[in-house]
């Protein structure tokens, strides 16, 4: 099947389980990654599973869990609709074009879902993103549920006392949804601590799983490693253990594939650097140009710390990682995974729309290009089929460049 | 049908061995393409038609037409430009390679000192770093954002101006005063344009200053990714002295000569293109020889 044939994303992955006939845990994760929203809905409808909308990416993932709940990620929620969703942010809700489309493909479904019977309550993470605080707000209006936490951010310079601040101010933000979460304020810690195992246990297994594709560049292509890392990492696909047992199957199969010479000789390593959006035609032109993503920012960086209390331990997670707030400390882990694999490139995506992160981007594009890495800067939608033809045609091209 | 070895660079033409290949350029408004055969380059050029296949299909007939050769004679075809990806050659050995590689080929092919390029085609223009050692590009940018800065803007504001397209350029050179266009927008400028004629502003000082604008935009671009001569001037649009002059006082350099019809340099680009990967297949081929 050729890229332009493709019109939504659901082909994209039909089309990527059918370049994975040979591996079922390659199989096991496309399957997570499509049920994880309508299972999650059937569940809370039948009784079976409370559950709530959240970013489920970072560090509220572990404490939802402990908390007897699913997390369930809005974006993925938006990942896999269609152009109906967008254009109710924009007619109805009257969005402006230019706003980020990932935000206006969330409101458009949150929209559709608002006389549904399914759970109406939203955990917004950071303050840091307008448009998603006006989607939250607007939702509020329409009888969501809503809480938002309060921005966290360390900039680029704070260590020592200011940190230990920051540290103890989003201690209480995490007690604070605690209690929106349950009730009650008071963490279940012995639950919480088995939450952060499980979290730690996983990202040394993604990490194995990301040495292993050094050998094997070509066995899990460009979509399916998006989605393993960028979202079943994160939340699991509301079913941890299903996750991890397609893992440890594909930690398995990577141990047994023979190593192809070929493939070590050809491959173009390249960096991920964004977050997963739509587009996926986009990783379908990147392997089909002979390049692989070996490296991304969201590679497991930092493991939780389990020597400290757990909610202390999430706390000091998020101010260590490469969501701290300032660029510098994704950069960081951009930088390791460049040198780790002497990428050749680096690919630097981002939404239409979203101002914040393109500020980003370019600071990472200059530090980079001085490094002597060629970079390429790619908006991507979040809403539509396949990919417009000039971003194949950058895609392409900049890993022909590089080749 | 001319000598390869009266248009290529030496440094390239040298390089040309007996196999005969194509390369095929299907763009968004234009189909060229460029077949090399016995020491000689032959051209085709055609509208590219609502099917792509059938442009390609067109221009390697007529190829096989003006060359004497039979369909079998043809050991390669590069594929290249927007209509690429729809394009298929039954039994005949192809790739597809973009845009932006083919015109760097092509460029350095002409001319191997050139080391910038600005492509304006139909749809788009670019920005392109080539290696002057072997014509690989070294960074690029495209704009697609809008319409400005492309061919279609260009023949737009040739409607607006009761012109031909090729009449806009010549037109251009005849303005003493070129008007000053801030509209990079090609909805925004057609009524700048329209304000203009309604002023009374001379129709060449109109066309001049359009080229002007459009070329301020290219040179965007290259703050970018940065200028270095030679430079040369590639695409459907390269053929437009209005646009060449104001491309030279806009960036500050000449383009460098070359003895080809630019706007084959994307297909010339795809046929030199299909000649190396035919070496590359042979030392391959050896090279797994040797090993076994």
């Amino acid at each position: 099947m050729e890229i332009e044939e493709i019109q939504s994303q659901r082909d994209y992955i039909e089309h990527c389980k059918r370049v994975h006939s040979y591996s079922e845990a390659v199989q096991r994760i496309l399957d997570l990654s499509e049920s994880y929203i309508p299972d999650a809905e059937k569940a809370y409808k039948e009784g079976k599973k409370k559950a709530i909308w959240a970013s489920g990416y970072g560090w509220e993932v572990p404490l939802i869990y402990a908390s007897g709940i699913t997390p369930v990620a809005f974006s993925e929620m938006g990942r896999l609709s269609d152009k109906e969703t967008m254009q109710i942010a924009e007619d109805y809700y009257q969005f402006p074009v230019e706003t980020c489309s990932m935000v206006k493909c969330t409101v458009g479904q949150w929209h559709l879902r608002r006389e549904a019977t399914t759970f109406k309550r939203i955990l917004g993470n950071s303050s840091a993103c307008e448009p998603y605080n006006l989607a939250w707000e607007i939702m509020k209006q329409k009888g969501y549920d809503v809480y938002n936490t309060d921005v966290t951010y360390r900039g680029p310079t704070v260590e020592g006392k200011r940190l230990e601040e920051l540290v103890e101010f989003f201690v209480k933000e995490i007690y604070d949804v605690t209690e929106w979460l349950t009730g009650v304020r008071k963490v279940d810690e012995d639950k919480l601590r088995i939450e952060i195992q499980r979290k730690n246990r996983l990202l040394i297994k993604l990490k194995k799983v990301l040495e292993l594709r050094r050998k094997h560049p070509f066995y899990v292509r460009s979509l399916a490693t998006i989605l393993m890392l960028n979202v079943g990492l994160n939340n699991y696909f509301g079913k941890p253990d299903e996750y991890e047992a397609a893992i440890d199957l594909l930690i398995e199969e990577l141990e047994n594939a023979p190593v192809n010479e070929k493939d070590l000789k050809n491959v173009i390593p390249l960096v991920w650097a964004g977050g997963t959006g739509q587009e996926f035609g986009i990783y379908e032109a990147i392997d089909q140009a002979g390049g692989a993503l070996l490296g991304l920012r969201s590679v497991p960086f930092k493991l939780y710390r389990e020597d400290i209390p757990p909610v202390e331990s999430l706390a000091r997670w998020v101010y260590d990682n490469a969501g701290a707030g300032a660029g510098v400390y994704a950069r960081n882990v951009l930088e390791h995974e460049v040198d780790k694999l002497s990428a050749r490139g680096l690919i630097l995506y981002g939404y239409i729309g979203c101002s914040f992160a393109s500020v980003d981007r370019e600071m990472w594009r200059k530090y980079f290009h001085e490094k002597g890495i060629a970079s390429i800067n790619l908006e991507g939608s979040f809403q539509t089929g396949a990919p417009t033809g000039q971003v194949i045609t950058r895609v392409k091209a900049f890993v022909e460049m590089l080749a | 049908m001319t000598k390869i070895v009266e248009v290529l660079d030496k440094k390239v033409s040298s390089t040309i061995t007996n196999d005969k290949v194509i390369g095929i350029d299907i763009g968004s408004r234009t189909g060229k393409a460029v077949l090399f055969a016995n020491g000689k380059l032959y051209t085709a050029i055609t509208p590219t038609a609502v099917f792509t296949q059938q442009t390609a299909d067109k221009l390697f007939k007529e190829l096989l037409k003006k060359s004497g050769l039979q369909k079998s004679d043809i050991a390669y075809i590069v594929g290249t430009g927007y209509g690429r990806v729809a394009l298929d050659f039954e039994n005949i050995p192809h790739k597809i390679v973009t845009e932006i590689s083919c015109h760097a080929m092509g460029a350095h092919a002409l001319n191997a000192n050139v080391r910038s390029i600005v492509d304006i085609g139909g749809q788009d223009s670019k920005a392109i770093r080539v290696d002057t050692r072997n014509g690989k590009v070294v960074e690029f940018i495209m704009n697609d954002k809008c319409a400005a800065g492309t061919g279609r803007f260009l023949e737009k504001v040739a409607q607006l101006l009761d012109l031909t397209t090729e009449e806009l350029g010549e037109e251009a050179l005849k303005a003493t005063n070129p008007a000053d266009i801030s509209s990079q927008c090609v909805v925004f400028a057609e009524s700048e344009v329209i304000s203009l004629k309604a002023k009374g502003a001379k129709r060449a000082d109109i066309a001049a200053g359009i080229h002007l604008a459009t070329a301020r935009r290219v040179k965007n671009l290259f703050n970018r990714i940065g200028l270095e001569p030679d430079l040369a001037f590639s695409g459907g649009v390269s053929n437009n002295a209005g646009m060449k002059k104001a491309l030279e006082e806009v960036l500050g350099a000449k383009f460098a000569d070359v003895k080809l019809n630019a706007i084959f340099a994307g297909a010339l680009g795809g046929a030199v293109i299909a000649q190396k990967s035919i070496a590359a297949g042979r030392s391959e081929e050896e090279g797994e020889v040797a090993t076994a």
